[in-house]
């Protein structure tokens, strides 16, 4: 573990609350947007996102961190929301809404699996210009399709197709490059 | 067995709302809406997310509702508030304790030299490696005059020039100029642009550049004055970050064993990305400076006076509210010396001061000693801090 790492962990251990603060407002609006793709839906997102905050100050001194502070964010986020999806009975065997859920936190240098997220950057560089852009402007940054739609200067419906090429040939070229079977 | 049944995957909904769904999954999505209402909202929410995108609106206030609401659920937080008040206090009166500036116009070094020993200045000198492996000692007072793939190169002893005779040849050849502690150079590219490098610094260079870019890399600090031409983007690599400016005055500092990449505009206006993620991304404006912090691979940015961080071309070194620990490994890079600290506070004792860098090492470390704040001992190249 990172020296920074363990100086935080060890100031949440002495209850430092505005370490405990600063975490919060650090990571909240990106753990909701990663909860947000795998559950669409707002309340589920933040008693998710909270309890898990609460949490980790109520039992920081039993929670045993190995990786990182983030990872372990990132990891108890997505066991939660898979924990929702399973008891109204949905799977996610292809990780489609995993990778849903990280294009949506727009914090993709913080998820738990950097070698998959070096991959997707690979990949949709492999794309063609225009369906890269259109991509990169609605997963990387977070806009929506009408704005997208009005910085490139084409129609929305361009660019609804265009990200579904997009998704498909990424698909296919993750397939060729992963052993997580990838369907976007 | 039924239970299992009606459980989803992901896949058949997302099919569904891309349009790609075939008649047999179709009837199992429907199915599995009808059975439940929870099944039916969460395919209603998602249809909604996939047409309009995020609902989460990133508002302050929003993030500061949520934070109240988990801050009134915590059980612990009543108990630890008072320790926590105080160890705020304390930490408030050590950053007052150590803020204190040091006076730097005024006279003698008092300073305990206990050895013959003497330490020198940095100076002009550097190592030149042609592409084809010939090393040349460049040094202060010494004249070279040599041509290499057509190219003539052209040294007084304190700077290096290279004077490209139109050669387009399309396979560059690079040379590498190395910097020791304790030494500067200048140099003059093929397009005209000028480099100055800092001690410990390896920079390498092609002896012309392509007509669409023009790439160097850098190991160390150097101050950089490109010389504009939009049609060829000037390009830095350091480490894992790049630097893309057409031209302009900007400052690298990107030291292998510092745990940050500095970068600070001058004047014009540059980008700055990261290798491993194009999308980890920066736009600078003058006395802008950004950070890369290469454990997280992300890029900060922040207002700064560039002056501070380019002074050292000048002649001079600027600290303001700096560390000491900081203030050291400068010194140590420019004089050629070990730095231990005895007592590890005084790495965090901040300073401020603007110092000739011609000058002595006893004379800079006495004006800090003057704060009464630190002691220095200075014997076989090594300074302890006390």
């Amino acid at each position: 573990m990172k020296i920074e790492e363990q100086v935080l962990l060890n100031e949440l251990k002495n209850r430092n609350y505005k370490v405990y603060e600063a975490l919060f407002y650090d990571y909240y609006p990106s753990l909701i947007r990663f909860a947000e793709g795998y559950v669409f839906n707002r309340q589920v997102c933040e008693d998710i996102v909270q309890s898990t905050f609460i949490f980790i100050w109520e039992n920081v001194n039993k929670i045993e961190i190995t990786s990182s502070f983030k990872a372990y964010l990132y990891t108890t986020i997505k066991n939660k929301c898979l924990n929702h999806l399973r008891a109204i009975h949905i799977q996610d065997k292809h990780n489609l809404l995993y990778l849903e859920a990280t294009l949506n936190s727009h914090d993709t240098s913080k998820i738990e699996d950097p070698e998959i997220l070096k991959k997707i950057d690979i990949a949709i560089s492999e794309l063609p210009e225009k369906m890269a852009n259109i991509f990169k402007l609605k997963y990387l940054q977070g806009k929506k399709n009408s704005e997208v739609a009005e910085i490139l200067q084409v129609s929305e419906n361009t660019v609804k197709t265009q990200l579904q090429r997009a998704k498909f040939k990424l698909r296919k070229l993750l397939a060729k490059s992963t052993a997580v079977n990838f369907i976007l | 067995m039924s239970k299992i049944k009606n459980i989803i995957d992901f896949e058949i909904i997302w099919k569904k709302l891309h349009n790609v769904i075939s008649k047999d999954e179709e009837n199992i999505l429907k199915k599995w809406i009808s059975e439940e209402n929870t099944h039916s909202e969460y395919y209603k929410n998602a249809e909604n997310y996939y047409s309009k995108g995020s609902t989460f609106d990133e508002k302050p206030e929003n993030i500061s509702t949520a934070w109240k609401n988990v801050a009134s659920k915590l059980q612990y937080k009543r108990k630890f508030g008072i320790k926590h008040l105080a160890y705020l206090s304390i930490a408030a009166s050590i950053v007052l304790m150590l803020a204190l500036v040091f006076n730097w116009n005024n006279d003698e070094p008092k300073i305990a030299n206990l050895t013959e020993n003497v330490i020198e200045q940095g100076e002009k000198k550097a190592k030149l490696i042609l592409d084809n492996g010939t090393e040349y000692e460049l040094l202060e007072g010494k004249d070279l005059l040599i041509e290499e793939s057509g190219v003539q190169i052209k040294s007084n002893g304190t700077t290096i020039e290279y004077n490209s005779a139109k050669n387009e040849s399309a396979t560059l050849r690079y040379n590498t100029i190395i910097i020791p502690r304790g030494g500067e150079f200048s140099l003059k590219l093929s397009d005209g642009s000028r480099v100055w490098l800092n001690s410990e610094t390896t920079f390498k260079y092609p002896l012309w550049f392509n007509e669409n870019e023009r790439k160097v890399s850098l190991s160390g600090e150097a101050y950089f004055e490109v010389v504009k031409n939009v049609n060829a983007p000037f390009r830095v690599q350091s480490g894992i970050q790049m630097v893309e400016v057409l031209g302009t005055s900007f400052n690298v500092s990107s030291y292998e064993e510092d745990s940050i990449i500095f970068t600070t505009l001058v004047e014009g206006k540059v980008s700055v990305s990261s290798l491993h993620n194009p999308e980890v991304k920066q736009t600078l404006n003058p006395n802008n400076q950004s950070l890369l912090i290469k454990n997280e691979g992300i890029i900060n940015k922040r207002k700064v006076e560039a002056y501070k961080y380019t002074a050292w071309k000048d002649g001079r070194f600027y600290f303001k509210d700096e560390r000491l620990s900081q203030i050291m490994k400068t010194l140590s890079r420019w004089y050629n010396v070990e730095v231990i600290f005895e007592t590890q506070n005084a790495k965090e004792m901040k300073f401020t001061g603007d110092l000739k860098r011609y000058e002595k090492i006893e004379k800079i470390l006495s004006k800090i000693e003057k704060t009464n704040e630190v002691k220095f001992e200075l014997k076989d190249k090594i300074i302890r801090v006390k």
